[in-house]
């Protein structure tokens, strides 16, 4: 097979780095990036981008270890060239407090972070109604620069992007090799997967560039995560609900919260609310499938149900969904050899 | 009972509110007046960028180290009020870089989250093999000092734009106390050869992708002469030059280059940040602050002056716990004025 063609299902951050990822370790490969939605419109952009990894029940915490760990150094060396700017990255310390002592004091990504460490008495002052605490420094990607910086590297490599709604992703097999399904929420659709759930998250992104530190409570609900130019506030985790219309009794929920965490949000600016679905599942879909149809084979590869762990996960699934499209490449060669009888 | 403040930085109009509120309620008659040449943005309290960070060591000052201690915690209480966005008053966390293990500083305990940089964050900072992190203060002066104006004029202290020329020309008036905050130039109202300008110079920048302060130290240059970055709430402030003596206030094409071509070694994403404006500025050098009263006399007359000068490059630091022994150095002129006068006999 000359140039391997490969099509990319799904421009989120997801989508975009898979393809990026494929580039790198196939440059013979031709790869295309098909997708309905790009930045500003994906579910990446809604999110912060927070490294803080969310923990998949059914996947292997080694796994999710390393995935996070290959993300965090791939980003911590971003974070340290002159790119750092336009793609978006930087690093942001803050604190993790727990209105009561959790069971698991060390999460399994404590020594990835920088500086991991418990709040001192002193710091844990400025949450009264917090009796415990973790401070540590980590890395925020910001959207829409870092999915438009994805998007320019990949097509400095010359990988084709284009706007298409795939409806099935056998409509794809007579123009590709090789199918990578990133449709994050759209799988649902596309693959019929009853595993993959929607969990809806609103958040307010507002003008506070005082706020230089992240707080997030550690039930996962309440967080401010200091952007670039904006300070994202959150959130919701709402099992089941579609809905992507803001509502506006969250909104000023959400906003509450956040300010009695950090009371200087009270004068934050320029209020704009944000909704995205999480596209969730028990465990992340990252696995080889072969789709045929009248004795005419398509390899898919899937890499979907990130959930809330996308950013913290991406470059590591990236990489392992890359593996997997070489794999796919190595069979169809291996078969395109065998003599026929 | 007519009191005047010389001097519109940080350190005046902290200390005329510190005493304006501890004695307006003791003293009925007092009456208080601002004087300054330079108002809010143009004084040196405006260019720093607001840090609160002492020096490396206080050399065996304890005094200034518990101002700085005490300024802290009262920053620290303010952080969750109402007051604070227009006060320019945030949390911040960030590095000090070091080349070499050095003492911890005598700091340590007052700011929050103090330690050691792990091996993994010095990885960002090449050329640096020890340093801190810790979570600190920031203290905006041109939201601060409007501020301590507004609050200041709530409370009918008069101010005046005049450059005064003499302590005596204040006691002519009928002025009964003097309260000199005249920083850099302090010289010019009464010599003082321990007071040096310590020239700085900064660049200030759009880099809001830059959450954290980096302060480098090279024990050989000294306090300042090595590159810092020390983002605001709208601009990030690149410096790193500290001439003493050179009592300049014009920029430096020279320094420029100094502090641009090390703060982007340092940070390489620098590199895209916009330059805004560029701004040099006299910190009040002291190898200790000047702290205290002088009673000058003038034939029968007694007039009394508080002293409040010389905080070099951590005015803001050091501020409030300053304004407070200021304060406190009034009362006690107070309670010898109650003491020390008899009935008049009328005439």
């Amino acid at each position: 097979m000359a140039a391997p063609k490969v099509a990319v299902v799904g421009a989120g951050v997801i989508g975009l780095s898979t393809a990026l990822c494929i580039a790198e370790t196939c440059p013979s490969c031709s790869v295309t990036v098909l997708s309905d939605q790009f930045s500003p419109n994906t579910t990446s952009d809604v999110a912060a981008g927070m490294l803080i990894p969310h923990t998949y029940p059914g996947t292997p915490i080694h796994m999710q270890k390393q995935w996070f760990k290959e993300t965090f150094n791939y980003l911590f060396a971003i974070s340290n060239s002159t790119e750092a700017s336009e793609a978006g990255i930087h690093l942001v310390s803050g604190w993790q407090v727990f209105k009561n002592t959790p069971k698991e004091e060390l999460p399994f990504w404590s020594d990835v972070v920088l500086g991991f460490r418990s709040m001192s008495e002193a710091e844990l002052q400025k949450f009264p109604q917090h009796q415990f605490g973790q401070a540590f420094t980590t890395l925020k990607c910001d959207c829409p620069p870092y999915l438009l910086w994805l998007e320019k590297r990949l097509k400095a490599t010359g990988i084709q992007i284009c706007t298409r709604k795939v409806a099935d992703l056998w409509e794809l097999h007579s123009e590709y090799n090789v199918v990578v399904n990133c449709a994050g929420i759209g799988a649902q659709q596309l693959v019929g997967d009853e595993k993959l759930f929607p969990v809806r998250g609103q958040v307010l992104k507002v003008h506070a560039p005082w706020v230089k530190n992240f707080i997030r409570d550690g039930d996962g609900l309440t967080y401010i995560y200091p952007g670039i130019h904006r300070v994202t506030l959150g959130g919701t985790r709402e099992k089941e609900n579609w809905s992507l219309s803001p509502d506006p009794g969250t909104t000023k929920d959400i906003f509450h919260r956040c300010c009695s965490l950090e009371p200087s949000l009270w004068g934050a600016q320029d209020i704009e609310v944000k909704v995205g679905l999480r596209p969730s599942r028990q465990s992340v879909r990252l696995e080889r499938e072969v789709l045929s149809q009248g004795g005419v084979k398509l390899p898919v590869v899937h890499n979907y149900g990130h959930g809330a762990g996308g950013f913290s996960v991406h470059r590591g699934t990236a990489k392992e969904a890359a593996r997997l499209v070489g794999e796919c490449i190595a069979a169809l060669q291996g078969s395109s050899l065998r003599p026929r009888l | 009972m007519r009191v005047a403040i010389i001097g519109a930085g940080v350190i005046g109009l902290s200390t005329a509110l510190c005493i304006h509120k501890q004695y307006h309620g003791l003293v009925p008659s007092l009456e208080m007046e601002v004087y300054a040449d330079r108002y809010t943005p143009h004084t040196t309290s405006d260019g720093a960028a607001g840090l609160w960070q002492p020096y490396l060591s206080d050399h065996g000052n304890l005094q200034e180290t518990l101002w700085n201690k005490e300024t802290f915690e009262y920053l620290l209480g303010l952080l969750g009020s109402a007051a604070a966005k227009e006060m320019g008053l945030f949390l911040i966390s960030g590095y000090n870089l070091f080349t070499q293990p050095v003492p911890d500083p005598s700091w340590k305990n007052i700011a929050l989250g103090f330690r050691n940089l792990t091996p993994k964050e010095l990885e960002l900072f090449p050329g640096y093999s020890y340093g801190w992190f810790n979570t600190a203060l920031m203290l905006e002066c041109r939201s601060y000092l409007p501020w301590l104006t507004n609050r200041l004029t709530q409370r009918g202290v008069k101010f005046f734009h005049k450059k005064v020329e003499s302590f005596q020309e204040m006691f002519a008036q009928g002025v009964d106390v003097v309260i000199n905050c005249t920083g850099v130039r302090a010289g010019e109202l009464q010599p003082d050869p321990e007071l040096q300008p310590g020239r700085g110079q900064v660049i200030k920048v759009l880099a809001p992708w830059v959450k954290h302060f980096i302060i480098t130290h090279d024990i050989k240059s000294g306090i300042y002469n090595s590159p810092y970055v020390i983002p605001g709430s709208e601009f990030t402030v690149l410096g790193g030059i500290c001439q003493h003596g050179n009592w300049s206030e014009e920029n430096s094409a020279q320094d420029h280059k100094t502090i641009w071509e090390n703060c982007c070694r340092l940070l390489p994403a620098l590199r895209e940040a916009k330059i805004v404006q560029e701004w040099s500025g006299l910190r009040p050098a002291r190898p200790r602050v000047r702290l205290e009263r002088e009673t000058l006399r003038h034939g029968h007359f007694q007039a009394e002056v508080i002293h409040n000068y010389g905080h070099g490059g951590f005015g803001i630091t050091i501020h409030w716990g300053c304004a407070m022994a200021a304060a406190r150095l009034f009362g006690s002129i107070l309670q010898e004025k109650k003491l020390a006068s008899p009935p008049q006999p009328r005439l």
